[in-house]
């Protein structure tokens, strides 16, 4: 089995130099009734991103470099080693989106406080 | 007194004439003026069976013209059945060169030899006297899969079926096996009926029930362990996850339940210092009930949910990096509302009709699936769906069907093969039907951890109003689904200063279904199209828009090969995504030989 992926983020696309939080998906307030609005399959490192994006964990994208938007999220996954990128997606994937908010989600989350990429390993 | 008998004596008499012999004789032959061509086939093929079972030797030419030239429709074997069944040892000749002929399809062919087996006669040696003629014991309804079951060999390739040919079945024995008399069908060829526990115990379902489903699943996404001798580093991670769900929709009430659970766990341990273990566990459960007057219903809603997260990241040098972190969420909400309307699974449905449409190319379906066979098929495929093999659903099925008189004759080879496509159809999975929409408000209890909750996120007592919507349709002989969603929420009585979060949006999506000539899926083309709104009210952020389409097909060479090709747009807050996808999957096709 071989997999191609192409992926093109035109981040420079993006109106003026601020932040896009983007929309959230059903499960991304509210709880636990209807939370299942974001259970689509999480099985790569942008599929992942997205689920943050989905929950209003972080934004989709900033001109501000420091801030933890969807570029970043799949940059950090990607350095992981195999091992622990899995496990950072699968763990991203099992978790509620009330789970995967961190203090000053959406647009300025604190990346430290993302429990699941703890899980890459260092 | 005398006067009114004798007139209700001739009434009867007229009704009872009604379809006597040559009335379905001339039936047969003439069609009506009146009367559309398809109409009158459907009607000429049920004087054919009547003939057969009018037990009246007047029948027998007709039968035997019939058998002789209809070799492109199923009269023509609804007469070769019958002239066994009729048991007139006159009928030998005919069904001898019928079963002689080479150029009429085998399972025509077999029927045939059947029917001459039935008069004591063989394919190719003179007639039998037949010692005692075929009596009819009394009529007893058939009520179904009871627990006396008959053998039947079938005509399949080395296949030995057994049928459910019950003790309430009407079964007549004859020297060379037993006849159902309310069919025709030959049940049994060897021997007295034999127990046999190959019938599954079907499921209880209320009879007013529209729909149901129960589904259980296991999923292990990954399990491994490693150990690196280069860098002395063992790594271990394991994602497993199991759900079930079921659900009953009756004509005044509906009810489901959904429960799952997922854990994550993971374990990075190089040389050193340095560790990293965590463990994720989640779980939820969710139960609905509503109660229906036509097609409005109230609906009330329950649902729970647990996560708790252990994660422990041991820095290599500085124990003042260390992060150690362990959180619980916890959910519990009610809902109450009312809706319109039904969205039901009908892949099970749509399996019985691609079952029919199956016979009925193949020219074997006698009649259409009735409702009860319909429900019959669908629970023994329900009560068989733990099996590994599709071996078993596959003999029930066509033992189902040639009870009821839908399938006649043995299926041969090749029937035998498309049955098994459609039973093994995994495009007929979660197929919906209906339209339903609802409003509801709810009432939770949130806890969340502290530091969200510092951040003014939803915590405690929220309520909010829900709004979900579903359709779905299946047309063009259930080959092409146009279904959708959609939902909005927002959070009501929010304390002053507090975010009043919302969101909404909708899916559609479009799929064909292809098939090969035989049945075989050949793949799917799918369009997809998403919009979300959502805003959650909170300062430096804007009500966020995401638009995307998605365009796939997918297509299966074989068993073992495939080509999945997707492609998508999405905008998502002036962002810009373009996505393709090729997956590949392929097997060699060996082709071997050895003397």
């Amino acid at each position: 089995m071989k997999w191609f992926v192409l992926a093109l983020a035109c981040a420079a696309c993006s109106a003026g130099d601020d932040t896009a939080t983007g929309a959230h998906a059903q499960c991304g307030e509210g709880g636990a009734i209807d939370g299942s609005g974001c259970s689509g399959a999480v099985s790569t490192a942008q599929d992942a991103c997205w689920r943050l994006v989905d929950c209003g964990a972080i934004p989709v994208s900033s001109s501000n470099n420091n801030t933890f938007d969807w570029g970043a999220c799949v940059d950090r996954i990607e350095t992981y080693i195999e091992v622990g990128q899995q496990l950072v997606i699968d763990c991203i994937g099992a978790s509620s989106c009330d789970a995967l908010r961190v203090p000053g989600s959406p647009d300025q989350p604190d990346g430290n406080q993302l429990s699941c990429f703890h899980l890459g390993g260092r | 007194m005398k006067r009114l008998a004798v007139v209700a004596l001739l009434l009867a008499s007229s009704i009872a004439v009604a379809d006597t012999v040559p009335d379905l004789i001339k039936m047969i032959e003439t069609q009506p003026n009146d009367m559309d061509r398809s109409v009158w086939k459907e009607k000429r093929r049920d004087a054919a069976k009547k003939l057969a079972q009018s037990k009246d030797k007047k029948a027998v030419p007709e039968l035997e013209k019939l058998a002789e030239s209809e070799t492109f429709d199923i009269i023509g074997e609804i007469a070769i059945e019958g002239l066994g069944t009729l048991g007139d040892a006159s009928a030998v000749p005919t069904l001898q060169k019928i079963a002689a002929d080479e150029s009429r399809e085998k399972s025509q062919r077999d029927l045939a030899k059947k029917s001459l087996a039935k008069l004591g006669a063989s394919a190719t040696s003179p007639v039998k006297p037949v010692e005692k003629p075929v009596e009819k014991p009394a009529e007893k309804p058939v009520t179904g899969l009871e627990t006396t079951t008959a053998t039947t060999t079938t005509t399949a390739p080395a296949t030995t079926t057994t049928a459910p040919a019950t003790t309430t079945t009407t079964v007549a024995t004859t020297d060379s096996g037993a006849v159902d008399t309310n069919t025709g069908s030959h049940l049994i060829d060897s021997g007295a009926a034999k127990p046999s526990s190959d019938m599954p115990a079907l499921p209880d379902l209320p009879d007013d029930t529209l729909a149901a489903y129960d589904r259980i699943t296991f999923a292990g996404g990954t399990a491994s362990v490693a150990y690196d001798t280069d860098r002395k580093r063992l790594d271990a991670a394991a994602d497993l996850a199991g759900a079930w769900q079921h659900r009953i929709e009756r004509e005044a009430m509906a009810w489901g339940a959904d429960a799952g659970a997922h854990l994550v766990t993971g374990l990075i341990n190089p040389d050193g210092r340095a560790q990293t273990r965590g463990a994720q566990l989640d779980a939820n459960a969710d139960g609905e009930a509503r109660f229906y007057t036509g097609q409005i219903y109230g609906i009330g809603r329950a649902a729970a949910s647990l996560q708790v997260d252990y994660i422990s990241d041991v820095d290599a040098t500085n124990p003042n990096n260390d992060y150690k972190q362990t959180t619980t969420e916890a959910d519990l909400q009610v809902a109450l509302g009312g809706g319109y309307g039904r969205l039901l699974d009908v892949g099970a449905q749509i399996r019985v009709r691609r079952l029919a449409r199956t016979l009925d190319a193949a020219r074997a379906l006698g009649k259409p699936i009735d409702a009860a066979t319909s429900k019959k098929l669908q629970l023994t495929w329900w009560a068989l769906r733990g099996e590994r093999s599709t071996y078993r659903s596959l003999v029930a099925t066509v033992a189902i069907l040639r009870e009821a008189g839908i399938l006649l004759g043995e299926p041969d080879a090749g029937l035998a093969y498309e049955i098994l496509n459609v039973l093994r159809d995994t495009q007929l999975f979660v197929r919906p039907s209906g339209l339903d929409i609802n409003l509801q408000i709810s009432e939770g209890y949130l806890r969340r951890p502290a530091g969200l909750v510092a951040q003014d996120f939803e915590n405690g007592r929220v309520e909010q109003l829900l709004v979900n919507a579903g359709y779905g349709t299946q047309l063009d002989d259930d080959k092409l689904e146009i279904a959708g969603t959609a939902y909005a929420r927002y959070r009501l009585f929010a304390a002053d200063g507090t975010p009043v979060p919302w969101g909404a949006g909708a899916t559609a999506h479009m799929t064909r279904y292809t098939y090969g000539e035989h049945g075989d899926p050949l793949g799917m083309f799918d369009l997809t199209g998403i919009v979300e709104l959502s805003n959650d009210d909170r300062m430096n952020t804007d009500k966020g828009l995401h638009i995307e389409g998605q365009l796939g097909f997918t297509m299966l060479f074989n068993q073992a090969s495939g080509l999945r090709l997707a492609g998508s747009i999405a905008e998502d807050g002036g962002t810009i995504f373009f996505g393709a996808n090729l997956q590949a999957t392929y097997g060699l096709l060996d082709a071997v030989f050895a003397r």
